[in-house]
């Protein structure tokens, strides 16, 4: 039992703080990713909205595997992306190829919940503010996105558990985070079940703290009037 | 597209079609599994025993917040040695090499979408209104004549919607299970991008058949929606 602790549990949290910068850094732009996606979906421009909607289907419509692949194996073997050092900055290094392939994938699912919410904000409240002579930009940062971030929040914050669950995929790409030292330690020692339970509280850890941050937020925006 | 031609002619897209048939199966079997775990889970977190009820909550939460990876390593790695030794008893080392990947994938697939399904089992089993089962016990049905012929019928119409997301899920799972040996499409597209040195549009192609298969299924949930709830739709107005 000691020396499970002494051998595990280091190697264990050292994956916990790669998995945590890999999902939160994805969680950032999987965010700005999904509003802007949603956004275009609800634009009138069709082309906008054409893109964005192909960008959604094909990304929620695919495993997060391939799509991790293809980033990386794909694309960042066409000599174009190697001659590019932007591009060869992004694409030869597996940590920023999995945040990359995460936010893409987290995304596209959460731009569904955002147009969602959007969606679902009553036409009549904005005909009312525009009636009342606010602007368009007034309109949507205050009568629009205010209504539908409401709604839309809930299922904003389940995408953030499975945004840190998809996290795990990088250790296919030989990024060492949580999952992949797991793999390391069951493979090599025969700690396989105490292995699993470490790595899984320490995924719990991350995953209740996230939900309770929605939870407080949820708080902060009037959307839990008494705590059950 | 001289290397998609490639790939098509020197045998690699049958592959990936062989590929995407063992996903199909593996998810099919896997979602079976999943169902009845949810049923099961479902009739336990809606009847009265506290202990049960607790054990489906922990089951459920720690199943959806552990990366389904981790779970499918946990299964591999704590069944390989003993499975290894049972076919070495056996003598079927050979059957067991291929056995083991799918029956690691069908197991993970079931609890992994089982946790899942608990809740629309759940929820469809609250959407049965109570009356119908009292109907049903005072006209003189027994329990399992009840549970057959008015909650069943009514719980997969029910569940169909979100049996829909949770098959959805399963199908992309499956991808996972290529990682323990499983040769499925994932499997098939990593070992013909190594073989063809075109990982690109091999990728591409493996993403467009899950694709399909997704659209395909997705039409046939639509239509069992519309041809098991034609008897349901009048009550439901």
């Amino acid at each position: 039992m000691i020396e499970l602790f002494q051998k595990a549990v280091p190697v264990l949290l050292q994956g916990f703080w790669v998995t945590l910068q890999i999902g939160l850094a994805a969680i950032v732009f999987a965010t700005v990713l999904g509003l802007a996606a949603a956004l275009m979906r609800e634009s009138s421009h069709r082309p906008l909205a054409w893109l964005a909607f192909l960008y959604s289907t094909a990304f929620r419509g695919t495993p997060l595997l391939i799509q991790l692949f293809l980033l990386y194996y794909g694309i960042g073997a066409l000599e174009f992306v190697r001659d590019q050092p932007g591009l060869w900055w992004l694409f030869s290094d597996g940590a920023r190829c999995a945040i990359l392939a995460i936010s893409l994938n987290s995304g596209a699912y959460m731009s569904e919940a955002i147009r969602g919410g959007l969606q679902s904000v009553p036409q009549g409240q904005t005909d009312a503010a525009t009636a009342f002579g606010m602007t368009a930009v007034q309109v949507f940062s205050r009568i629009r996105f205010p209504l539908a971030l409401r709604q839309a929040f809930p299922a904003y914050s389940n995408e953030l558990v499975l945004a840190i669950k998809g996290t795990s995929l990088a250790s296919t790409i030989a990024v060492m985070e949580l999952t992949g030292l797991a793999r390391q330690l069951m493979s090599q020692s025969y700690l396989i079940v105490e292995t699993f339970i470490i790595a899984g509280l320490l995924y719990l850890a991350i995953n209740m703290t996230l939900l309770g941050c929605a939870w407080l937020v949820e708080m902060a925006l009037g959307m839990r009037s008494q705590p059950h | 597209m001289d290397a998609l031609h490639e790939i098509l002619t020197s045998g690699w897209g049958t592959m990936l079609l062989r590929g995407a048939l063992m996903t199909v199966f593996i998810s099919l079997c896997g979602i079976i599994l999943g169902l009845l775990i949810g049923i099961g889970g479902a009739a336990l977190k809606t009847g009265g025993n506290r202990l049960w009820r607790g054990l489906v909550n922990l089951y459920t939460l720690i199943v959806r917040s552990i990366p389904e990876l981790l779970i499918i390593y946990l299964l591999f790695f704590a069944t390989v040695q003993p499975a290894a030794d049972l076919a070495d008893w056996l003598d079927l080392d050979e059957l067991m090499s291929s056995f083991f990947p799918m029956l690691v994938g069908i197991v993970a697939i079931g609890l992994i979408s089982g946790s899942y399904s608990v809740e629309v089992f759940r929820g469809a089993l609250t959407a049965i209104a109570p009356g119908q089962i009292e109907a049903a016990r005072a006209i003189g049905m027994g329990r399992w004549q009840c549970l057959r012929r008015i909650t069943l019928p009514q719980l997969f119409w029910y569940a169909l919607p979100g049996a829909n997301n949770v098959w959805q899920n399963a199908l992309k799972d499956t991808a996972l299970v290529s990682l323990v040996g499983l040769v499925e499409l994932m499997r098939a597209a990593v070992l013909g991008s190594a073989a063809t040195r075109a990982p690109l549009p091999m990728y591409v192609l493996a993403g467009l058949l899950y694709f399909i298969i997704g659209v395909f299924s997705q039409a046939a949930f639509v239509w069992a929606e519309r041809h098991y709830g034609r008897g349901m739709r009048a009550s439901r107005a």
